[in-house]
């Protein structure tokens, strides 16, 4: 019997329905990025319509609404030069020409794109909006060229101009750059080849599964996920290796959310992923994550090599066969990272991931079919044995999977380290849970047969999904959450608060903010947040939104500072101006030598005191200093602030440069990154050491020898990987950062400079314990210390941010912080005759006295997390 | 179902589906899809269909859809034998 095409109109609706609600979804928890909240109205609008139009219509429609996509998502100029790349590539498949011709050209024009995508990595080389497109145009043509060929060639398909195109420009791929690698004959075969109602209801049961894993994804990626800095312990490393592997939950997601949304238009793919974190064994496995890049390789890779291989006989050909799959998926995963990030990838830990997988999942084809052993589809049978293996297998594939995602071989057999005896117990598990399988089985009782009925999608289920959908979107809601959590005892709410916020956060978490390192499968996701021209097109972020290091007003400088601002410089910065005086400050120009009876403030700090994207007369430092002439007297401020800068660079540039402004007081800002950036930053500089041949460790142990004993303790020394220092230098974090601390407050109390320093938070930062402990060890340190923790009470944070992608404080923070600056100092000025902060005799008599100065209490906020005497609590231990 | 596809049905149901009942085995059961069948069943079942039906069948012919169903395979045996 013939499918039926059409589909009944309660169907129609419900779908209809399922999809508004999986919008209620995405907004509410603001999952993925606008351009696909864009394409999931888009489908949402077409699905209806396309399903009503008459068969012979649909493939046009849907080819047209790929098109439409790509117009929408990309906008028109570069859509049409995507589709104009994309119509010349399949051309080329279509030349009457002999197909060795055909696959030569196609080299070379793949050759030519791939230089010009070189090209495009470098400034200089620049291509306009062909910059944002490359990974999209890679992710249509990298693999699938090969597929259609293939199938042009051997398929026996009918040519249709409408398919190639519809292939090639697939409706979600403009969103995803990481994309299933989609069989063309399967897709032509496959188009309607069942009801309509059940490819439909199908389709949207596959989308809202692929909701509930990125939903799952954020759970993992916020609350499991760890920096391998963090790693202290057996139990810390087996939390790190399982969030590894189940940060793959995203790309499971995507791929049910794109085939899901195909489905939905009547091609009737096969699904993409089945129950991986189940495999019962590593071919089982590879069968299993990933289903249409395993029938990508046995079509192109492993039948025709077994066909060749066949000579040297079946096992032999079936091991060769197996080896070179994992080979060339080694190469391909390279090849697609290229294509997508515009980088090469070549990193032990890759190398080693796909050597060991493809070398175990050999040995286990050639078990399975070792003479005497039947082919026996899977079975149900044997639950004890089966769970063994598959929690072996688990186990197993865990280990990998950290392997795989870790920045490095060094750092992944360093963490090893921090937990000695796990090793051998893990290995011993998987080994006695795997031998003891076969031994469980023969007790095991076999479930049953399996059915082989085709599985109809019962209208039934149309229900569940809705209610499960509707309650999914409610809960999703800040305001239901927020009365879920008016129920619940204080602490609980707290957390149900905390978990609802990381529901709805599309942020990196801590590790990534810190450090921006991911695994092959995040990078490759993240990638179009780190190609501009594509973010742009995706977020409308604008195009030229980078990074300080970006410009051509940083430069790098050698010694123990990463770069500094080009003097005489002025760029459109994050859509602001920014002017760098004579001598590489963002500010007005001063003369060196001070005006007499003008006092002079220095600041210090990182992107917040130079002002990212904001104006140059509207930083906070330019507020404070203009009000202050207005309302107190003369004052110079010299924002001596540099974007990226840590602690380390701030007391390196006091020493190297502030000092010959001969300030009255320095203005030391900082935020809670601070404490994880001085380690990132000394670990880079001892990494880099040998290379850039600067004077890191020399300059460390002559200058800063509390600095050197916290290297000598740890083993640090410079050449080293600098994740592997990272790792060792992290648990010292908070004593680096003191010690760094106390000699600025040495050295300005040496030349009569009062130290003052100044906590800001970051934009909807409210967890206190570190805030609380960075002031501590300011304080303890012998700083004057400002508490701006609350300055931002009683706005919303998009009312502060400089974008939607950007948390800098907007102008709006920026007077904040400086109407909240000038009123602790107009209150202390008030009371003296000179501005008291700029007076170091008052300020080391008051400090003598117990720390209170003039009014000037340190704290604006409550402390209720006082650090525990923990090893690296006491910064003076 | 034709003779072939009885055969054909026959050799999988005995060697990779021991535990099935033949009436549930219908020509458009999906085999691959479903799981039933993987790239090893398949190269043992090339090379029964080889010597069986007497027919050479490429690298390139081994394609999952060619093995989708019973029909497919069938089909493909026929399109070998007259072609």
């Amino acid at each position: 019997m013939s499918p039926n095409h059409r589909s009944p109109l309660p169907v129609l609706v419900s779908v209809s329905l399922q999809l508004l609600l999986m919008l209620a979804v995405v907004v509410h928890y603001r999952l993925e990025n606008r351009g696909f909240l864009h394409l999931l109205i888009l489908v949402s609008l077409a699905f209806p319509v396309h399903a009503l139009l008459p068969m012979s219509w649909r493939p046009g429609a849907l080819l047209t609404l790929s098109l439409a996509a790509l117009g929408i998502v990309l906008t028109p100029v570069p859509a049409l030069l995507l589709f104009a790349l994309g119509c010349g590539l399949i051309a080329i498949c279509h030349l009457p020409l002999p197909w060795t011709a055909r696959y030569g050209i196609l080299l070379l024009a793949g050759l030519g794109l791939a230089w010009l995508r070189l090209g495009d990595t470098t400034p200089s080389f620049g291509l306009g909006p062909l910059g944002a497109l490359w990974p999209i145009l890679g992710s249509m043509f990298m693999f699938r060229l090969m597929v259609y060929l293939h199938d042009l060639r051997y398929g026996n398909l009918p040519s249709s101009k409408v398919w190639s195109l519809s292939y090639f420009f697939l409706l979600p791929n403009v969103c995803f750059p990481l994309f299933p690698v989609v069989d063309y004959k399967t897709l032509r075969k496959t188009y309607y080849n069942d009801d309509a109602a059940n490819i439909y209801r199908r389709g949207s049961r596959w989308m809202v599964r692929g909701l509930w894993q990125l939903i799952l994804y954020r759970l993992v990626y916020h609350h499991l996920a760890l920096d391998p800095t963090e790693v202290d312990g057996g139990w810390r490393l087996m939390q790190y290796m399982l969030a590894s592997f189940l940060l793959y939950l995203r790309v499971s997601g995507h791929f049910h959310l794109i085939i899901g949304m195909l489905l939905l238009f009547g091609c009737n793919l096969p699904e993409t992923h089945h129950r991986y974190f189940l495999a019962s064994s590593l071919s089982d496995f590879w069968r299993r994550i990933n289903i249409y890049w395993k029938n990508f390789m046995a079509k192109v890779v492993f039948f025709p090599s077994h066909d060749r291989l066949r000579r040297f006989g079946p096992r032999w050909a079936l091991a060769l066969a197996t080896a070179w799959v994992f080979f060339a998926t080694w190469l391909l995963h390279a090849y697609q990272w290229f294509w997508i990030t515009g980088s090469s990838l070549l990193t032990w830990s890759d190398v080693l991931f796909w050597l060991i997988l493809g070398l175990l999942v050999v040995i286990n084809v050639l078990w399975d079919s070792r003479p005497g052993r039947r082919r026996t589809a899977p079975r149900q049978g044997q639950p004890w044995a089966h769970r063994m293996r598959v929690l072996a297998t688990f186990l197993l594939l865990t280990v990998l999977w950290s392997l795989w995602t870790t920045e490095s071989l060094a750092l992944w057999l360093h963490l090893w380290t921090t937990a000695p005896a796990l090793a051998p117990c893990l290995l011993l598990l998987i080994v006695g849970l795997l031998l003891a399988a076969p031994w469980v089985a023969r007790r095991g009782a076999p479930l049953g047969k399996r059915s082989l009925a085709t599985q109809e999608e019962p209208p039934s289920h149309d229900v569940g999904l809705l209610l499960a959908l509707g309650l999914l979107a409610l809960l999703g809601r800040p305001q239901i959450q927020g009365m879920m959590a008016a129920q619940l005892p204080s602490r609980l709410a707290g957390q149900v608060a905390t978990i609802g916020e990381s529901l709805r956060s599309n942020e990196l978490n801590r590790r990534d903010a810190a450090a921006q390192r991911q695994g092959y499968y995040e990078q490759l996701i993240a990638a179009p947040l780190d190609n501009p021209g594509l973010h742009a097109l995706y977020a409308r972020r604008p195009a030229d939104w980078r990074r300080l290091d970006e410009t051509a007003a940083w430069r790098p400088v050698d010694g123990l500072r990463r770069g500094e601002l080009v003097p005489g410089s002025q760029i459109q910065f994050k859509q602001a101006t920014l002017r760098i005086n004579r001598w590489g400050m963002r500010d007005r120009d001063y003369p060196k030598e001070r005006t007499p009876g003008t006092p002079r403030l220095a600041v210090l700090g990182s992107s917040h005191s130079m002002g990212s994207g904001v104006a140059d007369d509207a930083t906070f430092e330019n507020l404070f200093e203009e009000r202050w002439n207005k309302e107190h007297g003369r004052l110079e401020s010299l924002n001596f602030a540099v974007a990226g800068h840590s602690a380390i660079e701030d007391m390196v540039l006091l020493d190297e440069r502030v000092l010959d402004f001969r300030p009255d007081a320095i203005l030391e800002v900082a935020h809670t990154h601070d404490v994880g950036k001085a380690v990132r930053f000394l670990a880079a500089a001892l990494a880099d050491a040998p290379n850039t041949d600067h004077r890191a460790p020399d300059h460390l142990a002559t200058a800063h020898p509390a600095l050197r004993a916290h290297l000598e303790a740890v083993g640090a020394a410079p050449g080293q990987a600098r994740s592997v220092l990272e790792h060792r230098l992290r648990p010292r974090r908070w004593q680096i950062l003191a010690a760094v601390y106390r000699h600025m407050v040495e050295r300005c109390l040496e030349q009569g400079i009062a130290p003052h320093w100044m906590l800001l938070p970051l934009v909807g930062e409210d967890d206190n314990s570190d805030m609380d402990r960075l002031v501590d060890i300011a304080e303890e340190a012998g700083f004057k210390v400002h508490d701006l923790r609350h300055v931002y009470d009683g706005h919303r944070v998009d009312e502060l941010r400089l974008a939607p992608w950007d948390d800098h404080p907007n102008a709006l923070a920026h007077r904040l912080i400086a109407e909240r600056l000038l009123e602790i100092w107009s209150l202390a000025d008030a009371r003296n005759r000179l501005p008291v902060f700029l007076n170091p005799r008052k300020l080391s008599r008051a400090q003598k006295q117990g720390g209170n100065l003039g009014g000037l209490d340190r704290s604006e906020g409550a402390r209720e997390n006082h650090a525990n005497g923990t090893d690296d609590s006491n910064p003076s231990q | 179902m034709g003779p072939i596809g009885q055969q054909i049905k026959a050799y999988i149901l005995q060697e990779f589906l021991p535990d099935i009942d033949g009436d549930e085995l219908l020509g458009d059961t999906p085999l691959v899809r479903s799981g039933l069948l993987d790239s090893l069943s398949i190269l043992n079942l090339r090379a029964w269909l080889e010597e069986t039906f007497d027919v050479g069948l490429a690298g390139h012919d081994l394609d999952f859809d060619a093995f989708g169903s019973l029909d497919e395979i069938a089909a493909l045996v026929i399109s070998k034998r007259s072609g």
